[in-house]
């Protein structure tokens, strides 16, 4: 059953955490709409796991506003309303999958349908087998059903798939496509890229503890440069021609590569302009439109700026 | 078909309820039954049991003889003996109980902080309060069916082999729960902050503690050196539980003033002190103070 449409699942501003010396959080900002799937990417140690665990009340900021669900993360009719899925944890052993989920729902206070959940997560064979019996993939997938019990508007999961195969991960894949047709919110941590890109339609990058990019998959995927393609062409006269209307008319150096037309992006006639100008040169043009990254030559050129501007680092390579 | 929760959850803050306590507790119960700890506990108790039966019924079987040989009137004898045997096999449970405790409630905040296993209950909507209440509850449940069960059964035995019945064996009983109460009150709040290994070592030493301290408050009042006897006092402050462990002493030990009765004043396992009000509020309180503590340093914790 979807989820009455509240604006925003996630607030948070200026917050911030340290542990000891530590800087684990500064300044994020952060706004995930509810109803979205939500991907936060890092490498270990940029501060994932720590604002997951902020956000479950698990660990309290130094400062900072924060908001989840319209309430704050400790109350309980928030929690109530909140899954989790640790990156590391531990169910007793000594329960079988079915008990755990009746224990979970004991404490959440609402009846749940544990074998459909069970069934959901493909472990119906396996409920009354107790979880010390169970696979890493099993335990897995029972932490995602233990995350899924009381029907949450708002799903944390931190790394759900770092122990499951590539089917697995493909039934995961789709499951969570499933809760955003529920309109259930799903906060995603993770490092595999792919998954993210495949899932999410919104995407934050954190590295020591800062984001360094927020937005739409769409709008961080796009790159800084425009692009027409209009086919290959054996006459590299009408290229040249081509490349001279656009430094002219754009006052951009233009390339031109195995039918692909580009130039750095200026503003957003940038396109328009160059589609413009390859018809008035005689070419037929296929498509258009800004350059697309895949997220991980997003991910790897942020992490080289990143880098790059981190004080510590520059200090050292001086 | 998509599960539906039909109540609807309306609370804004953390509202104490109690069924979810009952549900921790039972989870640490299933605990002790899947994990045999009850099993082992119930076992080794029964084994105990038997020993300490055979012990009474052999030493009972010989006893006539040796006190006529030692010149005494065996009806001033006979009591003593059986209150020496049963304040041994009291002192035995008591300690095999307190392990029982600690042992269980060690692994507490930290340990299951570390593993992984408290982070997806912690949070659900269920106060840290709650979740310590529950779970020492369970733990205190575990210890509390074995203290009944090992003590009935050294009373029952005493009683059917030496014809002993100790006057107050039910407030006997009381106060050896409310030694492991204080007991596990001790761990609740070490395992807040220190590893089970330190939390298990800290626990078991301060019982040690008060024990040794008791000890040297008792031969300190019969050599009567006063500063033995202040030592002893200081350490029954700082860990009250030798004292509970003598209160229940007071229930067992014989109520006729015999000729006999100053012996039961000393022995290796405490002198019987009467329950007194302001011993048993200061256990009181400083089991609430160590719970309340131990609750403030986890409601602050970083999972």
């Amino acid at each position: 059953m979807p989820h009455p449409a509240t604006p925003t699942a996630v607030y948070c501003a200026s917050l911030t955490k340290a542990f000891g010396r530590v800087k684990a959080l500064s300044a994020v900002d952060l706004e995930v709409e509810a109803g979205s799937t939500y991907g936060f990417l890092g490498p270990n140690g940029a501060g994932k796991s720590t604002l997951v665990k902020i956000l479950t009340g698990l660990v309290r900021p130094d400062s900072g506003e924060l908001q989840v669900l319209g309430g704050k993360p400790g109350a309980a009719a928030i929690r109530a309303k909140m899954g989790y899925l640790p990156e590391h944890f531990r169910f007793p052993p000594w329960l079988t999958g079915r008990e755990l989920l009746s224990y979970h729902a004991n404490l959440v206070g609402t009846p749940a349908d544990v074998d459909w959940l069970l069934g959901l997560l493909g472990l119906k064979e396996a409920r009354d087998r107790r979880i010390g019996t169970f696979s890493k993939g099993m335990q897995q997938r029972l932490g995602l059903a233990q995350a899924l019990v009381g029907n949450p508007s708002l799903v944390l999961l931190d790394e759900p798939t770092s122990a499951l195969d590539p089917l697995g991960r493909l039934e995961i894949r789709d499951l969570l496509h499933q809760l955003r047709e529920w309109g259930t919110t799903v906060f995603l941590n993770s490092h595999l890229l792919t998954e993210v890109e495949q899932v999410c339609n919104r995407v934050a990058i954190i590295r020591n503890g800062s984001i360094l990019a927020e937005g739409s998959l769409s709008d961080l995927l796009a790159g800084p440069r425009a692009e027409v393609r209009i086919g290959p062409t054996d006459a590299p006269a009408r290229i040249d021609a081509l490349l001279a209307a656009v430094k002219t008319e754009i006052g951009r150096e233009a390339t031109y590569e195995a039918g692909l037309l580009s130039t750095p992006y200026v503003d957003a006639l940038t396109v328009p302009s160059l589609v413009r100008l390859a018809v008035r040169e005689g070419f037929p043009v296929y498509e258009a439109g800004l350059e697309k990254r895949s997220l991980e030559e997003t991910f790897v050129q942020l992490m080289e700026e990143g880098r790059r501007n981190d004080p510590a680092v520059s200090e050292h390579a001086r | 078909m998509r599960a539906e929760p039909t109540a609807e959850v309306t609370r804004s803050g953390l509202v104490w309820r109690t069924e979810q306590v009952f549900t921790l507790a039972g989870a640490t119960w299933r605990e002790g039954l899947r994990r045999r700890l009850v099993l082992v506990g119930l076992v080794l108790a029964a084994a105990f049991l038997v020993l300490y039966g055979l012990g009474i019924f052999f030493i009972f079987r010989s006893l006539p003889s040796e006190a006529g040989s030692a010149g005494l009137d065996i009806q001033d004898f006979r009591p003593l003996v059986a209150y020496q045997l049963l304040s041994f096999g009291t002192f035995v449970a008591g300690f095999l109980g307190i392990m029982i405790i600690v042992f269980s409630a060690a692994g507490g905040i930290t340990g299951d902080a570390e593993s992984g296993l408290l982070q997806t209950i912690v949070v659900r909507p269920v106060s840290r309060a709650q979740i310590l209440a529950g779970r020492s509850l369970g733990f205190f449940g575990l210890f509390f069916v074995y203290v009944v069960v090992v003590a009935s059964g050294l009373i029952l035995l005493t009683f059917g082999l030496a014809g002993f019945a100790p006057p107050s064996p039910v407030e006997a009983v009381v106060f050896l729960a409310l030694q492991g109460l204080l007991i596990l009150g001790i761990a609740t709040l070490a395992s807040t902050v220190l590893s089970p290994v330190a939390t298990g070592i800290l626990a078991l030493m301060a019982y040690g503690l008060s024990f040794i301290g008791g000890v040297v408050e008792q031969i300190g009042g019969l050599a009567q050196s006063s500063s033995a006897e202040l030592v002893g006092r200081i350490v029954g402050f700082l860990v009250p539980s030798d004292r509970l462990f003598r209160m229940a002493l007071s229930g067992l030990a014989p109520s006729d003033e015999g000729p006999l009765s100053v012996a039961q004043s000393f022995g290796p396992f405490g002198a019987p002190m009467g329950p007194d009000i302001g011993g048993i509020l200061y256990a009181l309180v400083y089991v609430t103070v160590c719970f309340v503590v131990a609750g403030l340093i986890f409601a602050r914790k970083d999972l």
